[in-house]
């Protein structure tokens, strides 16, 4: 890389804003998708919005792509860095700058964890509601890049229902505000499609979220089952009665064995455990959790255990929330993926995945979001076999292809990054990729904007006058130009 | 087969134990390195990830990288945090090993450690210390002059023990016979610093374990546990003074080896770990570190107290030390004691899992981040508006202490086992 | 004019390629709802037509309909199985789902369904190039793409024509009743709905509306969790010196119809203002001083714990238009807008539909740049336009 840009670029940030050294950027080659990984150029650690300007105007000028990172915990490899390119990271903007308890509403940086904020409003009886497992450390910038959405999103929704607008940086160093806090702010809806971008259109400096008060009543109930089929026809049940949980989630043999080795939340050993939640105003919620019970029990619930408070309720979904990190402990390495099958169809989908465990001779848990359909199985391997690392990432994308075939999606929350690209031309036709990228092409005609990202193929924006310069997506070797 | 760079050759055994970590990122906001620099360099998962790349042969020991190791405190949080149950104690002390074996300090900062390492664990060295410590304790009024000195010498002044409680210090006798029935007969280790600096917390300790019926054994002739050399990366030090503590309370053959200071009693639960390559000594080390107790522990393991409680109307904050909560696990214990105390009312504190700073010898090498931490763990204690402060570690006890007269503020600071004592004696704190 | 009615996503990308080719604007007009410019247009593209196939999986609560069907329609096929697409936007007989898309449009029940933004899990639009594409899929959970669903929703049609969309539905709920309060200061409307919405109640909607100034509370759930949530909410008002009625069946359905009428079934100039919860009572105010001293604010609703206000303005164009620009001051300077729904031309150009431009008109331009190069679709709508 240029010294004098990285001079330049040392400039822009107090003195330690800027990594260079190779020992040190090593640490930055990987999220948590570790099978992927390319060293960065070097790595820069702006504390305000106006230094990111800086950077990225500098990071255009020199025609250097970008590819920002949070903290570094995303599923995809949205945040694995680009050859001669940089890394601008946001851990250091890391402040709750504003709260507004009566309107429920937040200003925070992007480096602020998701569940920082909820730790924050907690004294007013309030919360941020997208609960990803990872919201101990995964950032609000990493939610939205993201649109992560977490157990409850059944009933809640996910990131782009909670961030009512932004501040960012777009690619060419402006600043945009899109959205606000007051609704239906005049224009397009570009915060919209900004969210769930994973950081291919701009770099978020500042989100304004929507807090919600802590419903009345919560009332979690874990249910163990023989079989998942029954534990299925149990969720079927619940969405037939009219009731929508606020969660419903579904753990597998293998994956509630490493809960239980990890946190020890005390879960039946069986087959299948559900964990379903219900809030609201308690004569809502008494009424309907009395029918939620009686509909497990009919469909052969062998286990059920209400939690009677709040510690309990914890317990339970500090089982749930453990269960991927906790593989480590049941297998040297695991692939977790993440793919959505439509609810009517998840027992056929499931059948397919169990014939393909056998098939494949590696082990797969099991962890979904029973309620959406949002599968997450485990396929675990030991990388130091050779070939099977490879052999893992195959019947990973076998998973997949299962779930386009049922009309679902190839991911329901960890992105398509730089992991799924592949697929993406099995979920859409040529025609869908174009139109998106028309979207793209607006926010970052010169393709500097963490560039080889979610799309097979960039879409080249078109002709740029003047003398030929390469393209920074053809400089990664992403890309050619014909 | 990548091969590792000779530095970190030392770490390729434990290479199973990197490989638990499946970076997915939980210990980060738990990582008190992490908060105040927040780069990946200086958080565990980020370590652990050049721990790994050192055994891959990728990378090898180099100043930077001894700066990020430098700044992990030791502390376990991340331990703590860490669903796939990585053991990140055995990694960072081979690292730190690793360092002190194959890296080159500078001089200043070489000097600097050596002075601590001959003078921190050799009580007879710190008692000379006390009449000094008058006139330090006096210095400390004079901001204006302090603001002169060097930042390493300023700090030293600012975490000096109190020279009162130094020249109340007395010998801790050699045996003390359980009051009313016996119920268990324990070993005593009675410290470097809380020897010296806090004599007042032994006694206590003599006092309640006896009252609460432990016949207590108190060997003259112990000296380090070797916790702070281990924490450093010394482990031929601190080899040398496990085998002369273990060999000091081995003909004792008492029930439990009670311990009162936080980062003493992890470092000598883990004597396992440390002669793993000794077959000579590693049973031995493993039979010592399987008795030891932290006294919180094994009062609270007693059962129900023996010695009758006299009232204190106190707003206690329990400070957890990271090496009692985190590497030992011992959280509820101590919190239970003072709860046997009519009166004592815990005030709970905010962020009590991000370590206080203190750690080890890390507030003298390292002061300006433990100064931040300092000041952070004193405003989220007294946000809490205790009357009293209580913990179980010198350390801790010091640097909160520091903190607080940094902020203009004093508060009391004491051990569990002093609050405990007072309480059975019926005397005033 | 001429007129195209396309049956199917092909025949509207074709008749786009080829209006786009012959250098030609085209507007959308589904239910002829909503007003739209009209520009030098030179043909107008119905999708009346497009009607075919409801696509409802009930066990996935979620349904796929054509952009031509009306809102009600489609509700009346969903609701055979016991669900519903939660929208409550005017005219919902007429309002085609691609015309509700484009405008993003809601109605009272916004409050717990929010708008079709956030129902949205699925597009398929027809572009400009003559080509059709899809975003989104048929499962809740999706982020595989760019979320062009919701980029479609409130563009008033100046990107592509929505040819067909996937929602994700809610079960229709067993109960419905509605509490209405009377209360005699316009500003305490603010303020009851906020002492309301701090209640652990969950209604669907609490919907402000005057003259004469009501707050009308709905629940719609089981009878026992309606009744008691009513109980909750009547003793807050009361202690506020409000008078309750609680309406179920008929009276009800009457009610809420009523309530859309007062803006939505007269003629008149329409203005959403758009503020922070905390601001509604104070604009309230200042329009119940405008009310005094003019009388040409004729009706006002609106989403009252949203801060989502609709009023229907008479009188003549210059003392609307002074009342619109007061309104935009005052809700500017707190960060919320003023925009005209329905408005005559010449006050549209008098004053602008929008309001103030924002830092980010120069990328929705962009955006309008990619999708529509030639401006053919709804030249003139956008917030972005000059």
């Amino acid at each position: 890389m240029n010294h004098a840009f990285l001079l330049e670029l040392a400039r822009v940030v107090a003195p330690g804003g800027l990594i260079t050294e190779a020992s040190d950027l090593l640490t930055y080659e990987s999220d948590a998708l570790v099978h992927l990984r390319a060293t960065p150029d070097a790595v820069v650690l702006p504390r305000t919005a106006a230094q990111v300007q800086q950077i990225v105007k500098l990071c255009r000028r020199e025609g250097v792509p970008f590819v920002a990172r949070g903290h570094g915990t995303g599923l995809s490899g949205g945040a694995l860095p680009v050859k001669n390119g940089i890394v601008i990271g946001l851990s250091r903007m890391n402040r709750i700058l504003d709260v507004d308890i009566p309107n429920l509403r937040a200003v925070v940086e992007p480096g602020v964890t998701n569940l920082e904020i909820t730790k924050h409003v907690a004294p007013f009886g309030c919360y941020y509601a997208p609960d990803p497992s990872s919201q101990v450390v995964c950032s609000i910038g990493g939610n939205i890049a993201e649109n992560s959405g977490g157990a409850h999103c059944l009933k809640y929704g996910f990131t782009v229902h909670h961030v009512l607008g932004v501040e960012a940086v777009l690619p060419d160093g402006e600043l945009v505000h899109l959205g606000g806090p007051v609704l239906d702010t005049p224009g397009l809806d570009l915060l919209g499609v900004l969210v769930g971008s994973e950081g291919t259109l701009a770099i978020v400096t500042k989100a304004t979220v929507r807090l919600l008060r802590r419903p009345e009543k919560v009332s979690t109930l874990l249910a163990g089952f023989r079989s998942i089929d029954a534990a299925g026809e149990a969720v079927s049940a619940i969405i037939a009665n009219g009731i929508v949980p606020a969660a419903v989630e579904m753990m597998d043999r293998l994956t509630i064995e490493a809960a239980e080795a990890a946190v020890h939340p005390n879960f039946p050993k069986t087959d299948a455990v559900l964990i379903v939640e219900l809030d609201g105003p308690e004569s809502e919620v008494d009424e309907l959790f009395g029918v939620v019970e009686s509909l497990c029990q009919g469909c052969g619930a062998s286990t059920m255990e209400v939690a009677r408070d709040q510690t309990q309720r914890e317990r339970i979904w500090k089982g749930r929330k453990a269960a991927f990190a906790a593989m480590g402990r049941v297998s040297p390495n695991y692939y977790v993926q993440d793919g959505v099958v439509p609810r009517t169809k998840l027992p056929e989908v499931l059948r397919r995945i169990r014939e393909l465990e056998a098939r494949s001779g590696l082990r797969i848990g099991n962890v979904f979001h029973a309620g959406d359909g949002n599968l997450h199985p485990l396929i675990c391997y030991d990388e130091a076999v050779p070939g099977q690392a490879e052999h893992a990432e195959q019947v990973a994308g076998e998973i997949l292809t299962y779930c386009i075939e049922a009309g679902g999606a190839i991911t329901g929350e960890h992105g398509v990054g730089m992991d799924k690209r592949t697929y993406m031309a099995q979920m859409f036709g040529a025609d869908d990729l174009d139109a998106m990228q028309r979207v793209r092409c607006a926010f970052d005609p010169s393709g500097s904007c963490n560039p080889g990202k979610v799309f097979p193929t960039p879409r080249l924006c078109g002709e740029v006058p003047g003398p030929y310069r390469p393209h920074p997506v053809e400089q990664a070797g992403l890309a050619e130009r014909f | 087969m990548s091969t590792p760079s000779p530095s970190f050759a030392s770490l390729a055994p434990l290479e199973p134990l990197i490989d638990k970590c499946v970076h997915c990122g939980f210990c980060l906001p738990t990582c008190p390195s992490y908060v105040v620099l927040g780069q990946e360099m200086d958080s565990p998962r980020g370590r652990i990830y050049a721990m790994k790349a050192g055994v891959d042969g990728r990378t090898t020991i180099n100043a930077g990288m001894v700066g990020h190791f430098d700044t992990c405190l030791g502390c376990m949080a991340c331990e703590t945090a860490c669903p796939s149950g990585v053991r990140y104690a055995p990694l960072i002390e081979e690292t730190r090993a690793a360092i002190e074996h194959h890296h080159r300090r500078p001089i200043a900062d070489r000097i600097f450690r050596r002075l601590l390492f001959w003078l921190l664990p050799y009580p007879r060295r710190l008692r000379p210390l006390a009449k000094p410590l008058a006139f330090v304790n006096v210095l400390r009024r004079y901001p204006g002059l302090l603001a002169l000195m060097p930042l390493k010498l300023r700090n030293l002044v600012a975490l000096a023990p109190d020279a009162t409680r130094a020249r109340t210090a007395r010998i801790t006798p050699e045996s003390t016979p359980a009051t009313g029935a016996q119920r268990l007969r324990v070993g005593f280790v009675t410290g470097c610093v809380q020897r010296v600096f806090f004599g007042d917390v032994n006694d206590a300790t003599v006092r309640v374990l006896s009252a609460e019926g432990c016949d207590v054994l108190a060997p003259t002739q112990q000296g380090c546990c070797g916790a702070l050399a281990l924490h450093a990366g010394r482990d031929g030090e601190a080899r040398a003074f496990a085998r002369e503590l273990i060999r000091a309370f081995e003909p004792t053959g008492v029930d439990a080896i009670i311990v009162n200071a936080a980062g003493c009693g992890s470092s000598m639960k883990s004597y396992g770990d440390l002669f793993r390559n000794d077959p000579d000594w590693a049973n031995r080390a493993r039979t010592f570190a399987a008795k030891v107790r932290d006294v919180t522990e094994v009062l609270s393991a007693l059962g129900t107290p023996q010695a009758p409680r006299n009232r204190m109307d106190l707003r206690v904050a329990y400070h957890d030390a990271c090496h009692l909560g985190h590497a030992q696990g011992v959280r509820q214990q101590p919190r239970d004691l003072l709860k046997t105390i009519p009166g004592v009312t815990l005030v709970p504190v905010a962020e009590s899992d991000i370590c206080c700073g203190s750690a080890g010898i890390f507030n003298l090498v390292q002061p300006e981040m433990a100064a931040t931490l300092g000041q952070r763990k004193a405003s989220m204690i007294a946000e809490a508006q205790p009357d009293i402060i209580a913990t179980t570690n010198p350390g801790c006890m010091l640097q909160i202490g520091a903190a607080f007269r940094a902020a203009g503020q004093d508060r009391p600071i004491v051990h569990v086992v002093e609050i405990l004592d007072a309480s059975i004696r019926g005397v005033e704190l | 004019m001429s007129v195209v009615e396309p049956r199917d996503a092909a025949g509207v990308a074709a008749a786009l390629q080829s209006a786009a080719a012959q250098n030609l604007a085209v507007i959308v007009r589904g239910g002829g709802t909503k007003s739209a410019e009209r520009s030098s247009a030179a043909v107008l593209l119905s999708t009346t037509r497009l009607t075919e196939g409801i696509d409802h999986v009930a066990g996935d609560l979620v349904a796929t309909v054509p952009a031509g069907a009306t809102l009600a329609a489609v509700n009346s096929v969903l609701c055979r199985a016991g669900q519903w697409l939660p929208l409550d936007p005017p005219r919902s007989n007429r309002a085609t789902i691609g015309g509700i898309i484009a405008t993003n449009d809601s109605g009272p029940r916004r409050h717990r369904f929010g708008t079709p933004r956030d129902l949205i899990i699925g597009i398929e639009i027809a572009l400009v190039n003559g080509r059709t594409a899809k975003a989104g899929g048929r499962v809740v959970k999706n982020v595989a793409g760019y979320d062009l669903s919701k980029l479609l929703c409130g563009s008033l049609g100046s990107l592509a024509v929505v040819t067909s969309a996937t929602f994700k539905l809610s079960p229709v709920a067993p109960y419905s009743q509605t509490l209405v309060a009377t209360v005699s200061d316009i500003r305490e409307l603010g303020l009851l709905a906020r002492a309301i919405a701090e209640l652990p109640v969950a209604p669907t909607a609490i919907e402000l509306q005057s003259p004469p100034h009501h707050l009308l509370i709905r629940f719609e759930t089981t009878e026992q969790a309606a009744a008691r949530q009513s109980e909750r909410v009547r003793a807050v008002c009361i202690e506020r010196g409000a008078t309750c009625t609680i309406l179920s069946g008929q009276p009800e359905a009457d009610a809420w119809h009523a309530h859309e009428s007062g803006v939505f079934g007269s003629e008149g100039t329409i203005v959403k203002l758009a503020a922070l919860p905390t601001d509604v009572a104070g604009i309230l105010d200042r329009i119940g001083t405008i009310v005094t001293e003019r009388r040409e604010v004729h009706a006002i609703i609106g989403r009252a714990a949203l801060g989502i206000v609709l009023l229907r303005l008479g009188g003549t164009l210059d003392a609307q238009a002074a009342i619109v620009s007061d309104l935009r001051r005052e809700v500017s300077e707190r960060g919320g807008s003023a925009v005209l729904s329905s408005a005559p031309p010449q006050l549209l150009q008098d004053i602008g539909r929008w309001g103030p431009a924002t830092d980010a008109v120069p990328l929705m331009r962009a955006v309008k740049q990619q999708f529509d190069p030639l401006n053919t679709l709804n030249p003139g709508v956008g917030a972005w336009e000059p």
